[in-house]
């Protein structure tokens, strides 16, 4: 058994936060399970720890599945995201293609696909989420984008097709249908709300971005929910809410993550939308711990546990973790989600997040032209700041965002930082 | 401060991806020029107070582009 043989059982000298704790389990080799372990080290943690990692590929950068590689030619170069160096440097002990299937909190094991039974002091959830699934009426699952082999198939398709479908309009939706559609693929978005991306920039902002896909030749149909699939690979009919129908002969999809929660059914762990943590991301078992996309979490900016499913956060979440169970504290984590997209040239970048019916201030640029940077909030409260391009200009907000600025303030900076704002005001 | 007590920085342009994550934090270290391949570093030392936004900069990085590290650059 991997990790085991090697352990210091009797330690003289540990600090508090590390008497009870030598091994550490990582579940999920990804973002927040690499910066877990990497937070351990850093928090003076001695023990072993084991990380298991679901895919056999070697850590990679996920973030440019739908990103840079969409858009590039040739075999998709995948960036790894921690050296086989740094991972050895860290005595992390790193297991690949091995996947939990069971957590046993009483005797303390976490039980591989590989049958091995791997004790824990400690363990961090970090197996992330599974693309949610549309399923043909014949019972194909359509295509989803979220591994490097996901990609290749994807590319594939879109070369000898020459035209897909893209069932979702969120952040992986639309950065499909851009990548693609920058290889001259004819791409159709089909979504259930009335504008793409609504739930998260909101109205003025959805519509931007339906002009952008647009005015680049993506056809995008709004509310319109679909309601069954049926045909096959090469001649599929979309069904939709209103009744109407749509022929594409490849679909791909991207209507969001579900935690990977299954195998924790039963365990004792608490689940709810993803495994529920407190702000110091603890479950309600003691020495079980969750980061990531797996995590529905306490965060001191809202007001009811959230899973915040950004890469960022995955990092800052997962590495706090660590540094908790090293230390022996339960420190709250108040990291601001952050966001980046790249869609057509265009890179956005958000912090924060809104909340529905939120005030929405241009505080630079202008929603028609390139560049912009928009401030979200309601009733005194600041709630997030969005830029497309102007990137420069987001740290003050980001720093505002994370002291718990006013809405006030943050009127205050953007004054502060335009001068076209001021010399308007002063009229 | 002596000088060799300064924090660096390095940046990897053969890994940058330019996602820009980077500048979003750090604008006066790091910068992404319109249709350069890579980002640049606008300095190669980094202020004390700012050190806690670097260490988030290169933590932050899908790339791992960025080093820190102390003395001369």
């Amino acid at each position: 058994m991997p990790g085991a043989s090697h352990l210091p059982r009797f330690r003289s000298v540990v600090t508090a936060g590390l008497k009870e704790t030598d091994n550490v389990v990582v579940v999920g080799a990804s973002a927040a399970g690499l910066a877990a372990a990497d937070g351990l080290r850093e928090g003076g943690f001695e023990g072993s720890i084991t990380v298991l990692g679901s895919e056999l590929h070697h850590p990679y950068d996920r973030p440019t599945l739908s990103k840079g590689l969409l858009l590039g030619r040739g075999d998709p170069e995948l960036l790894e995201i921690r050296s086989a160096e740094r991972i050895k440097d860290n005595r992390i002990s790193l297991l690949l293609g091995h996947q939990a299937v069971g957590l046993d909190i009483d005797r303390k094991y976490v039980i591989t696909n590989h049958g091995e039974t791997l004790p824990w002091d400690a363990v961090v959830l970090a197996c992330g989420g599974r693309a949610r699934v549309l399923t043909t009426v014949e019972g194909e699952a359509l295509p989803v984008l979220r591994t490097p082999d996901d990609l290749r198939a994807l590319r594939r398709a879109a070369a000898r097709h020459g035209e897909v479908t893209v069932v979702g309009a969120g952040l992986i939706g639309l950065e499909i249908a851009a990548g693609l559609s920058a290889h001259g693929v004819s791409i159709t978005v089909v979504h259930d709300t009335e504008r793409p991306m609504d739930g998260i920039v909101g109205p003025e902002l959805g519509q931007v971005i339906f002009d952008l896909h647009s005015k680049h030749g993506v056809q995008l149909k709004m509310s319109s929910a679909v309601t069954s699939v049926t045909g096959e690979l090469g001649a599929y009919t979309l069904h939709l809410v209103d009744g109407s129908t749509h022929q594409t002969p490849y679909v791909v999809v991207g209507i969001g993550v579900d935690p990977d929660v299954d195998w924790l059914l039963g365990s004792g762990v608490a689940l709810d939308g993803g495994v529920l943590t407190d702000a110091a991301g603890q479950t309600n078992v003691p020495g079980v711990w969750a980061a990531g996309d797996v995590a529905r979490s306490a965060h001191p900016m809202f007001g009811e546990p959230l899973r915040i499913e950004h890469w960022t956060h995955a990092v800052e979440k997962g590495r706090h973790v660590g540094l908790n169970i090293a230390r022996g504290t339960e420190e709250s984590f108040g990291g601001v989600p952050y966001f980046w997209s790249d869609q057509f040239g265009r890179r956005f970048h958000s912090y924060g997040r809104r909340a529905p019916g939120d005030e929405i201030f241009v505080a630079e640029g202008s929603l028609s032209t390139d560049e912009f940077l928009v401030l979200f909030g309601r009733d005194g409260e600041f709630h997030s700041v969005f830029a497309s391009g102007l990137s420069r200009s987001l740290r003050g907000y980001r720093k505002l965002l994370a002291r718990g600025g006013t809405w006030d303030d943050a009127l205050d900076l953007a004054h502060a930082s335009n001068p076209d704002l001021a010399r308007a005001a002063a009229r | 401060m002596s000088k060799s007590d300064e924090t660096v920085v390095r940046l990897d342009q053969v890994r940058c991806r330019s996602y820009g994550i980077c500048v979003s934090i750090l604008p006066d270290v790091f910068d992404l020029p319109p249709d350069a391949k890579s980002a640049v570093l606008l300095r190669h030392e980094v202020d004390p107070d700012d050190v806690e936004d670097l260490q988030e900069a290169v933590r932050a990085c899908p790339a791992q582009a960025i080093f820190q590290g102390s003395g001369p650059s």
